[in-house]
């Protein structure tokens, strides 16, 4: 029988910072007082629908989920994002933008993991409805993190990350610290 | 090549040492008062010594014949290796520029696997779209036996109703009702494996086109990498 690779603590807990990052570059427009963290999936939710992105690598695979639903807040926010009116946003241009956010952070925990492996791929954003989600444990997952995004007092998120390892996993990796400017006179 | 410069250095050395030698006996010579023709001893020593002058006089000559063959067919010898040597390296320069080119050819059609994709991500759309009728389909079952449960316990009350006369009815409205819940709960077994189907060819499907993904980073990597060596045979 054989052994079922393992993943690190510290490559777990850095899985986890990559998701917190691309969640706020992706979602939060990269506002730092966004609330993001892991946490226990409610036992009720308003999602109604996910999008779902995967990175494949020849040795993990890795599933990104962000659960939504097409309420007035969270279209209000993602129109923000896009410097659009909510009015003008069809249902299409709304699958699209929140499509095109679930790429940002998937495309973020890529970019991130280019620095450790070689060889990895993204796949195009597909739309699932929320009760797929109990079973994701069942794909095999090592690594299994549920994600709180509060945005607004009156808009809360939630994601998931799923990871299943062919190989072992172990590498650290903790985001960059912005860089703080010098405080230099600046001249008109 | 080395042996032939051996020889030549060999061939000049001896010609320094000959000269030396037939300088010295000539200095030997002319130091010597001249034979008295009446001592014949002194007579026939000149004459030896004589007779060596002329001998190694004649083998310098020989030798400095020999060096000038030699410097005469050196050049040639060197040009005809440098062909040699410029002929095999463009045979080589060739030889890798056709493996380059066949690689070049075989990465290209390599890249058309993005074709492949395309086709999975139209089974995937069948897919999904197939998936989501047989949602239909089920929720429209499910609605289906939520009306027969309500019948089956309809029944139920009119069969209490008609007391004696409708137990035998009971005893079939009641079988009506289980077989209805039994088949509720199908039904949300059914529902849920839908759904997880669903997340499995979504997965399955984007791992592959990830993966499809990784593949054209790779080859185009390679790309890159056969055309900097074509530059590099071609310059």
């Amino acid at each position: 029988m054989s052994q079922i690779p393992d993943i690190t603590d510290r490559a777990r807990a850095s899985l986890d910072r990559m998701m917190v990052q691309g969640l706020r570059h992706g979602i939060a427009g990269d506002a730092p007082d966004a609330d993001i963290a892991t946490a226990d999936l409610p036992a009720r939710s308003a999602a109604t629908r996910m999008v779902v992105l995967s990175i494949a690598s020849y040795t993990f695979r890795i599933i990104t989920a962000l659960h939504f639903n097409e309420s007035p807040q969270l279209k209000a926010h993602i129109a923000q994002l896009g410097q659009r009116s909510p009015d003008a946003m069809t249902h299409q241009d709304f699958i699209d933008a929140v499509c095109e956010a679930g790429n940002m952070c998937c495309g973020a925990i890529n970019r991130e993991l280019g620095a450790f492996y070689n060889g990895l791929g993204l796949s195009t954003p597909q739309i699932l409805d929320i009760r797929s989600l109990p079973h994701m444990q069942r794909l095999g997952a090592q690594h299994l993190r549920h994600f709180r995004i509060d945005l607004a007092a009156d808009l809360r998120l939630h994601a998931s990350l799923c990871v299943r390892a062919y190989e072992r996993m172990d590498f650290d990796w903790h985001a960059q610290e912005p860089a703080v400017g010098a405080g230099e006179l600046e001249l008109f | 090549m080395e042996l032939f410069l051996s020889f030549a250095g060999g061939a000049a050395a001896c010609a320094l040492v000959s000269g030396w030698w037939i300088r010295r006996l000539q200095r030997q010579l002319a130091s010597q008062p001249a034979a008295p023709a009446q001592d014949p001893e002194l007579l026939a020593a000149h004459h030896q010594l004589q007779a060596q002058v002329d001998l190694l006089q004649h083998e310098l000559q020989q030798a400095n014949q020999q060096i000038e063959q030699e410097q005469q067919r050196l050049p040639m010898e060197l040009q005809s290796l440098e062909y040699n040597a410029q002929a095999k390296t463009q045979t080589l320069v060739d030889g890798a520029l056709t493996h380059t080119n066949a690689l070049s050819a075989s990465l290209a059609e390599l890249q058309g696997i993005s074709k492949t994709f395309e086709r999975w991500h139209a089974d995937m759309s069948q897919l999904v779209a197939h998936n989501k009728g047989m949602h239909e389909k089920n929720d429209e079952f499910a609605r289906i036996v939520s009306q027969m449960i309500i019948v089956a316990l309809n029944a139920s009350i009119e069969a209490a109703r008609a007391g004696t006369t409708g137990q035998g009815f009971a005893v079939v409205a009641n079988e009506m009702r289980t077989l209805s819940v039994r088949a509720e709960t199908l039904s949300k077994h059914y529902r849920d494996n839908l759904y997880q189907n669903d997340l499995i060819a979504t997965t399955v499907f984007q791992d592959m086109q990830a993966g499809g993904k990784m593949v054209i980073n790779a080859t185009t990597g390679l790309e890159i990498t056969n055309r900097k060596v074509q530059a590099a045979l071609q310059a």
